[in-house]
């Protein structure tokens, strides 16, 4: 039963060999566009200090491909961590969020063709892959998922500033402070459906039903606050910030 | 704030930001994957939804994860893969628990596909295609119609009569 719950995952993002034609052809175009603007826009960001030689994602996922175990070695000294913290936010649990983590980097390499460096940056591809299975885990668990319903006009439920014992040591956080600064800039009712959804687990409906208004109004208020946040960031970072960041990350 | 943005042509979009977040129910989650591969505008959302998924969860302070960790993911380094072209076979078989005592070698070269490690996965074995004609099989042609001539002679001498 758990396994087929989990296992949805990987066959939406690109189990079908239709779905992946398709959907590469889109997000190619869309990465090529997206290559010119960050040239023009930005310098080439030399790699970050402690972390030499970082293969692209392309050749990752080639040396994936090819049975490479030092290409999974590599991307879970970078991102592991990330995935880790990510994980251990959405299931509150350390056991589990072990458990997605390790999920998401089995599936990588049992099936590295899932990934495709034309339609996503790594990162991007880990991160979603970890919130959706820690989600996944956390509905089949049902635990601690009311509390990330936020009050509309607080930041309770988004995670605080890391306290003294916090370790801060383990990933630079170049934009970190400037998402949630940009997080808070949403209307509340769109920080809550985001939030919600993201860190929460909450489908749309549990989030419509929780704060009883409209469906409709949820599926809006979600779509908007990507877009806002979208926009937002992209303004303060740039169009690749998430590629930028994952530069910045090390161990 | 208010949505300063022009409102999305298709109809789906909002439902693809959704499917991005995994925040749709089940036959939500089924209708857009079959849309997406048909909707360039539904397929930069959802992407540009889990830029956005990513860039949140980038923001979240750091947690360390248990000394075991890393043994454990990179256990798998050395298992099966799956065989390109086989994206029916079960993506994710679902591995035996890690119990070993000793420490995981360190993945520090690259592991070449050899019999010994060759994916363990494969498809179907088709048995394989059996001569059109030979002696065993001629053997056993005669042996049925030696067996069904010896019944209808039975059938013959008991129920003519």
């Amino acid at each position: 039963m758990r396994r087929t719950r989990i296992e949805r995952v990987p066959e939406m993002y690109g189990g079908g060999a239709r779905d992946d034609r398709s959907l590469s052809v889109a997000g190619e175009a869309r990465l090529n566009e997206r290559r010119n603007r960050s040239k023009s826009a930005l310098p080439p960001t030399p790699p970050a200090p402690g972390a030499t030689q970082q293969a692209s994602d392309a050749e990752l996922a080639r040396r994936l491909r090819d049975t490479d175990g030092t290409a999974l070695s590599e991307l879970y000294q970078r991102f592991g961590r990330l995935c880790y913290s990510l994980a251990h936010r959405i299931c509150a649990d350390g056991r589990l969020a072990e458990d997605v983590v390790h999920d998401v980097f089995v599936t990588l390499w049992r099936d590295p063709w899932q990934y495709d460096p034309a339609r996503d940056s790594v990162i991007t591809w880990l991160l979603t892959m970890t919130q959706h299975k820690a989600v996944d885990e956390v509905r089949r668990t049902s635990t601690a998922r009311s509390e990330a319903i936020v009050a509309p006009g607080a930041a309770q439920g988004w995670p605080q500033e890391p306290g003294a014992g916090a370790d801060q040591s383990a990933t630079t956080r170049v934009a970190a402070g400037q998402v949630r600064a940009a997080l808070d800039r949403l209307p509340g009712e769109q920080r809550q459906a985001l939030v919600g959804a993201y860190f929460g687990g909450h489908t749309q409906r549990e989030i419509a039903a929780f704060t009883g208004v409209p469906l409709a109004t949820v599926k809006s208020r979600m779509s908007t606050a990507v877009r806002q946040l979208q926009s937002i960031l992209t303004d303060q970072l740039g169009p690749d910030a998430l590629v930028a960041e994952a530069r910045a990350v090390r161990r | 704030m208010t949505d300063q943005h022009p409102a999305r042509g298709c109809a789906h979009s909002e439902l693809a930001v959704g499917w991005a977040l995994h925040a749709l129910e089940p036959a939500e989650e089924i209708l857009v994957a079959t849309h997406l591969p048909d909707c360039a505008e539904c397929t930069d959302a959802a992407a540009e939804a889990q830029e956005v998924g990513a860039l949140l969860g980038l923001s979240i302070p750091a947690a360390r994860p248990g000394p075991e960790m890393e043994r454990r993911v990179l256990a798998v380094v050395g298992t099966a893969q799956v065989v390109p072209g086989m994206e029916s076979a079960p993506t994710t078989v679902p591995g035996p628990p890690v119990v070993s005592v000793t420490p995981a070698p360190a993945v520090t070269a690259r592991i070449p596909r050899t019999p010994a490690n060759a994916p363990q996965w494969r498809a179907p074995r088709r048995r394989p295609r059996r001569e059109p004609i030979c002696v065993p099989d001629l053997v056993k042609l005669l042996l049925v119609a030696l067996l069904v001539l010896a019944c209808a002679a039975v059938m013959v001498f008991y129920v003519v009569p």
